[in-house]
């Protein structure tokens, strides 16, 4: 609490540890792959060490330590925001005698600021939990045998790419460790590659998010061109940022926002996520909670500065409109393609991309306040700009913690799903046969069976659907409601605040339906009934993530809500924790404000009850005869059977109709791609590939052949004769004199 | 006393005897003489020059090429031998395994 | 900058301070002459039956029963006097001058402190000549020399063939009496090197060079069981024999002209010949001369033919020491003769040798790196590379010599002359890291056979990854990749030889003029031969990653090779050193400039 009265958060010596949270990982990579090399199959390796498990969890472990302790001190004291540590080499100083060579310098440093600690801790703490649980995943599955090193290593890596990206200084590091989180990601994806579909689905990412990239980097050029530097210490530089135009600063941005929809899978760059689902499972919720999405969700929370610059006061609202409205397509988009489908981690893949849609519309709602209010000046927009972007940060966070435990749950199911498969039809061996474990036709009644899952997926869901008093309700309630209230200023906002306000209803929908295809109601085949409970390393995360997710209010109460990149901005010393959730509730169920007050209670109604609700009518039911199911889901069951009972609803026509089909085939842009990338590009590859073959290559051969005689022709005069060479000599000294007398 | 510019002349004429000579016999010990007349050209040249500037360095100078040179013929005699040992030939133009 | 120098008479006071890295040398080789030869050996008095006891000789290594003796004597001489040479950089290195005679009333003063120079006129008497100076560019080259023979050294300690110090056997005693003579011929490679970058008497110079010479022909003809050993250190001998002797002819026509080999008074003489009045025909041929004995050193074509044989005939670390200290040692040199003999202080403008090395250094790297395009053994291979990287160096030299860059004279500022001179430094240094490390990968391929074909590399990375990586990382170097150290040494060589050649239009661009490349000097045009050199270069230093990597092994070459630590450990300080000054090269970067920089002093005291 503000009670350490500690004013700088660097003077302990932790500051120069931070690099070490990038280190470890990246220095166990080596470690894992190298000892995995060599003790593949020893006994000590598979079963001690968890085949390089355990050194990726002593590397986590050590970077969340020291995460912790450096965002502890920062939390201590909110005043210190920028650089903690930096480290320049490259330093050329030797040109600087000289007028016409530019010096070059080239450095790593450490930046902290609000952004960077909330995802910091995001980053390392489910980094590490997924860890643990990839131990219970991994492990296990005995088509992963010796190779799981290599999963180990990638995993460090990955790790570290995203933390390098929270912690570094400029937008240099930025795209470095970026890029290296899209390596991993295309290596993780494809990590099956003797499958087909995982192969493609590793290259569909890879190509997607390059796409994305390459504006990025376009965007980077840009800002380099505008500001002569990358480092956050000279770009967030007020002065520096009075000193550009609007209309480049706002075109740059623009560009490398283009960059980070495709990282965090925003319309019209999300065809990759939804079949990234081709990873093993704790790829998917690396992917989905802990990194690569975060990506580009940071990298536009690092944009605060821009908006926020008052010279800049009005001129960048186009950019948060587009920021805003591509996050409400996103949103409503993911939400009804998530309606349909039947795999399980198809489902949490849209909804992933559906609640990061709510961030970048909550993203783009804050900037836009940001832009457009005196807040540096008056203390009311203060707090207005400063709730808005700390509730789309906050929904990361609570997403994040909720989607990394759906994953993770969900993985537990299909793990024993695929166990009961396996023990039941012992011929069948790896995952090439008929049977899709994934698949929720083939799951049911699971809530007696795997209780501690059960409830994880129960608490997450309802996390992310915006059940009151629970995770995501605080954030989303605040994305709501700044979104309409942006839309009362500016009216282009009602789309997106339309959007975001259907979506949580949908939300309420898919999640609920979700949770009762699989846990409620009769197991639908045979091997459903046979499931058994899972192990401990996959629980112990699920176990700390409900906790996190039910604890939410607390870190509302503490201000989390409020949250901003802003150095001004004192979070905990305004009030104390009771005073705090007072402070929330009143805020969030009596609202003063009559708008804002309806608002609640419909954003309310949609999501936690008209969504569930008719997911209930649809889907579901009672336990099979003699299962009993752990107290706390016997209401959720009752209600179910209930709701199931009285209003049953017979949707068979609108689930044949046009609109679901195309529901069901993403909305044929999957299908548009490929026909693009068919038509359009194989045939323009076709044409330069001729192209390349008969000019490019048949010059370069030509160029080889040509090289080789010339050299063949020199070499030749290396006759191997020492009196040729003396005559060479000779030669050579006739030469020489000539020339310098001559010239002489 | 002969002036020293015909000392020089004649380390001339020696040094270009031994240049040609070097890159037209073919045999190495022969070769190796021709070296020795390019060394001992210098060292006429170093004795001529030292008379000519009366500087007593130049004599100095000569006595160390003279112990260049022997040396010189000390190691390339032995090469010759492990030459021969090898090779069985010390005719240069015979001895090309290495080329190109 | 200090300029104090102190003046040292052999064996004064000072002596062994200044000495210290040549001493150890010495003791090294007295050591090496003894510790081996200590046995049981006796003297009888004549007419009685008492024995004296004198220790030399009898059974050898019969006391110190380890017959790889002299090779750890060898490394830790060589070790000795490269931490010696470290340590005297340490906290501003001290000048000295070892001068051949000192007058009395100097003594005292030498003993109770330094005599300063002032304006060059120092107490000695006319006899005395100045002959070897210690400062911060011999000290970097003593660096380097004694650097790259202890990795040879190192890397040697396996190579040779011992057996048990029990073993009386004919064969036994040859082998382990080959032992001593090998490393005896290193040390006395390192001495010869150590006095090449320390004199000041171009004579002095010649005999550290000969003596260095001719220790290299005797370690390239060592493997004398094998045709190419024999062939290789033949032919190296012979061309080099008659390179130096034509050096040798032309030092002695610079006496003849001039009346002393000392560099500050030929100096001199050159500055006044090059004056309208002057008569530069005698002077200028004996240039040409002495720079063909130290073009062979540096294998500058065409004088570069006996290389590749020699690489390839010589063992994979002597061909190492070949390609780095001893280009090195041909590079003091170049240096000595062309930029402070003949520096273009000595006339307005360019220098007298500016085409003439021009033209060579072109015609060297491109005849070396066409040459190494198409050579199928990796030695050869790496032979050309090294014939391409002197052309690198010869066109830095060049560009120095572009314009008059003493600093007495204001006007152009040296700056960038110091850099190109950092720059050729640098190279120097990081070619020690990386052309050694290479040939040392290819040393350890050669315990189990013979490398002369590029499929002698093939599936290396599968039967040893950590040497791939090793020679992966050597190659990218060498090509100049960026991270790598070979990297920052062609920027800092092409940038300088840019900024040498924009030279005094540098107040025409600030003023805003328009000016063409044409208005540049033209030694930007070697700039430009640089940049297309390494780019053909790349494809063959790639060509050997490729083999190492994309290609099945060979039929017998299959599995991990020979053990041998020594040379590994060599192998892996050569890779942390190539990437280290890649990365981190601030460091060395200043550490060169003020070598150059010393250069350029002793450039200023003459």
């Amino acid at each position: 609490m503000s009670g350490s009265s500690s004013s700088q958060i660097v003077d302990s010596s932790m500051a120069e540890y931070a690099p070490l949270i990038i280190l470890l990982p990246i220095l166990a990579m080596p470690v894992i792959l190298f000892l995995g090399k060599i003790f593949n199959t020893n006994p000590t390796w598979k079963n001690t060490l968890k085949e390089g498990g355990i050194i990726a969890l002593a590397a986590m472990g050590a970077s969340l330590f020291i995460s912790l302790v450096i965002i502890k001190d920062y939390i201590g004291s909110f005043s210190n925001n920028g650089d903690i540590f930096s480290l320049t080499w490259l330093n050329t100083s030797i040109w600087e005698g000289g007028s016409s060579i530019t010096s070059i310098s080239f450095g790593f440093g450490i930046y902290i600021d609000h952004i960077t600690v909330m995802l910091l801790f995001v980053a390392a703490f489910l980094c590490f939990l997924i860890n643990i649980f990839a131990i219970g995943y991994m492990n296990t599955d005995p088509i992963n045998d010796n190779r799981n090193h290599r999963f180990y290593a990638e995993f460090v890596l990955f790790c570290a790419g995203m933390l390098g990206m929270v912690l570094s200084d400029s937008f240099l590091w930025l795209f470095i460790f970026w890029e290296i989180m899209g390596l991993c990601s295309y290596l993780l994806i494809g990590f099956y590659y003797e499958r087909p579909s995982a192969a493609s689905a590793a290259k569909k990412a890879f190509m997607t998010t390059r796409i994305g990239d390459v504006f990025l980097m376009i965007g980077l050029v840009m800002l380099w061109d505008l500001f002569g530097s990358l480092d956050y210490a000279v770009v967030f530089d007020t002065a520096n940022i009075a000193a550009v135009s609007p209309g480049s600063l706002q075109l740059a941005l623009g560009m490398m926002f283009i960059g980070a929809v495709g990282k965090s899978a925003q319309f019209p760059l999300h065809v990759w996520l939804p079949d990234a689902m081709e990873g093993p499972t704790p790829v998917s919720a690396l992917i989905h909670a802990a990194t690569m999405v975060n990506a580009g969700l940071y990298l536009v929370a690092r944009m605060f500065p821009f908006f926020g610059a008052e010279s800049m006061s009005g001129e960048l609202v186009d950019l948060a409109f587009i920021i805003a409205s591509i996050g409400g397509i996103t949103a409503v988009m993911a939400a009804g393609i998530a309606f349909v489908q039947d795999d399980l981690k198809k489902v949490l893949a849209y909804s992933t991309m559906s609640q990061l849609a709510y961030i970048f519309t909550g993203l783009g709602v804050a900037l836009w306040l940001a832009n457009t209010l005196d807040w540096h000046h008056d203390p009311a927009s203060h707090t207005i700009v400063v709730v808005a972007f700390g509730a789309a940060l906050f929904h990361l966070f609570n997403h994040a913690m909720a989607k990394g435990m759906l994953f993770m749950a969900s993985g537990s199911v299909i793990h024993e799903i695929h166990h009961a498969h396996h023990h039941l039809h012992p011929d069948d061996h790896g995952h090439d046969d008929d049977f899709d474990a994934q698949s929720m036709e083939n799951m049911g009644g699971l809530a007696s069976k795997m209780p501690l899952t059960a409830t994880a997926m129960l608490v997450g869901s309802a996390s992310i659907m915006g059940l009151p008093l629970i995770g995501g309700f605080w954030s989303k309630e605040g994305i709501i409601a700044n979104a309409w209230r942006v839309a009362l200023e500016d009216p282009r906002f009602f789309f997106p605040a339309a959007c975001v306000l259907v979506g949580a209803g949908m939300t309420g929908f898919y999640m609920s339906r979700m949770w009762l295809k699989t846990f409620a109601g009769k197991p639908s085949n045979e091997v459903a009934a046979h499931v058994g409970p899972t192990n401990t390393w996959i629980k112990t995360p699920l176990f700390i993530l409900t906790f996190v997710t039910l604890s939410s209010i607390l870190l509302a109460g503490m201000g989390f809500a409020h949250w901003a990149p802003d150095s001004e901005y004192s979070l905990l010393s305004d009030h104390g924790l009771i005073d705090g959730i007072m402070y929330e509730l009143g805020h969030a169920f009596a609202n003063h404000d009559t708008f804002f007050f309806i608002l609640t209670y419909v954003a309310i109604a949609l999501g936690a009850i008209l969504g569930p609700f008719m997911a209930m009518s649809l889907f579901g039911g009672k336990l099979e005869d003699g299962e009993e199911c752990k107290p706390w889901f016997r209401p959720v069951i009752k209600l179910n059977n209930w709701v199931y009972d009285k209003y049953h609803w017979d949707n068979s026509g609108i689930a044949t109709s046009g609109l679901a089909v195309a529901l069901q085939n993403r909305l044929y842009i999957d299908k548009y791609y490929d026909l693009a990338m068919v038509k359009i590009v194989a045939g323009f590859s076709n044409k330069v590939a001729e192209v390349d073959t008969k000019i490019i290559d048949g010059t370069i051969k030509q160029i080889e052949d040509k090289s080789q005689k010339i050299s063949t022709t020199v070499r030749s005069l290396t006759t191997g004769s020492a009196r040729d060479y003396i005559l060479w000599v000779a030669i050579g000294t006739l030469l020489i004199s000539f020339f310098i007398w001559g010239v002489a | 006393m002969i002036d020293p510019a015909w000392v020089s002349g004649l380390s001339a004429i020696l040094f270009i005897i031994g240049l040609i000579g070097v890159f037209t016999r073919k045999n190495a010990i022969i070769v190796l003489m021709c070296i020795e007349l390019m060394l001992n050209a210098a060292n006429m040249q170093f004795a001529a020059a030292a008379v000519h500037h009366g500087d007593a360095t130049g004599w100095v100078y000569a006595l160390f090429a003279i112990a260049i040179a022997a040396s010189e013929v000390a190691i390339g005699l032995a090469i010759f031998l492990a030459v021969y040992g090898k090779h069985e030939t010390i005719t240069l133009d015979d001895i090309n395994v290495l080329s190109n | 900058m200090s300029e104090a120098i102190t003046y040292v008479q052999p064996f004064d006071a000072n002596f062994t301070t200044a000495f210290c890295p040549e001493l150890v040398l010495v003791a090294g080789l007295f050591a090496m002459m003894i510790i081996p030869n200590l046995g049981k050996a006796t003297f009888r008095i004549p007419g009685t039956q008492i024995r004296l006891p004198y220790f030399l000789g009898g059974e050898r290594y019969s006391v110190f029963s380890n017959p790889r003796l002299p090779s750890w004597i060898a490394v830790i001489t060589m070790i000795i006097a490269f931490v010696e040479v470290l340590m005297s950089f340490d906290g501003g290195l001290q000048r000295y001058m070892i001068v051949s005679e000192l007058l009395p009333t100097t003594i005292n003063e030498v003993n109770s402190g330094d005599v300063l120079v002032n304006g060059g006129s120092h107490i000695l008497p006319g006899s005395s000549k100045e002959l070897l100076l210690i400062n911060g560019f011999s000290r970097l080259f003593e660096m380097i020399f004694f650097g790259a023979l202890s990795l040879a050294a190192i890397a040697s300690m396996n190579r040779l063939q011992s057996f048990d110090a029990s073993d009386r056997s004919t064969n036994a005693l040859y082998n382990n009496r080959r032992q001593a003579d090998f490393y005896i011929l290193l040390l006395t490679c390192g001495m010869g090197m150590a006095i090449v970058a320390l004199a000041q008497d171009m004579f002095v110079l010649f005999l550290g060079l000969e003596l260095a010479s001719f220790s290299s022909y005797v370690l390239v003809a060592f493997h004398k069981e094998s045709k190419e050993g024999t062939e290789g250190g033949m032919k190296y001998f012979i061309v080099g024999s008659v390179a130096s002797g034509v050096g040798l002819y032309g030092l002695s026509m610079l006496y003849l002209w001039a009346g002393s080999l000392q560099l500050g008074e030929l100096s001199v003489a050159f500055a006044e010949a090059m004056s309208p009045q002057g008569s530069p025909a005698l002077p200028l041929i004996a240039l040409g001369f002495v720079l063909v004995g130290f073009g062979f050193k540096v294998s500058a074509a065409p004088f570069h033919f006996a290389a590749p044989d020699a690489y390839a005939g010589a063992s994979s670390p002597i061909a190492g020491i070949l390609a780095t200290a001893s280009k090195a040692m041909g590079i003091v040199g170049l240096t000595r003769m062309l930029l402070i003999v003949a520096s273009p202080e000595s006339s307005d403008g360019s220098a007298i040798w500016l085409v003439a090395l021009g033209i060579l250094s072109v015609v060297t790297m491109t005849w070396g790196n066409i040459a190494a395009l198409g050579s199928d053994n990796p030695k050869r291979m790496l032979a050309y590379s090294s014939v391409a990287h002197a052309g690198y160096m010869l066109a830095g030299l060049t560009a120095i010599g572009a314009w008059n860059w003493d600093p007495r004279l204001a006007g152009h500022g040296g700056d960038a002359a110091i850099m190109v001179m950092t720059a050729i430094l640098f190279h120097l240094v990081v070619l020690v890291c990386f052309k050694l490390g290479a040939f040392l990968v290819l040393s350890v391929l050669e315990s189990e056979g013979e490398v002369s074909k590029m499929s002698n590399l093939r599936g290396l990375a599968k039967r040893e990854p950590l040497l791939a990586v090793s020679m992966f990382i050597f190659m990218i170097s060498l090509a100049g990749v960026p991270p790598m150290s070979g990297f920052m040494s062609k920027l800092l060589m092409i940038m300088g030889i840019v900024k040498v050649a924009i030279g005094d239009m540098g107040d025409a661009i600030s003023n805003g003029d328009l000016l063409s490349i044409g208005d540049a000097h033209w030694v930007w045009w070697l700039a430009l031969m640089m940049v297309l050199n390494s780019a053909i270069s790349m494809f063959y230093y790639l060509r050997v990653v490729v083999t190492m990597y994309f290609h099945e092994p060979e039929g017998t070459r299959q599995g991990p090779l020979p053990h041998g630590w020594q040379v590994r450990t060599a192998i892996f300080a050569c890779v942390v050193a190539s990437v280290f000054f890649g990365i981190n090269a601030d460091g060395l970067i200043n550490l060169c400039e003020m070598a150059a920089n010393s250069l350029n002093y002793s450039w200023a005291s003459q």
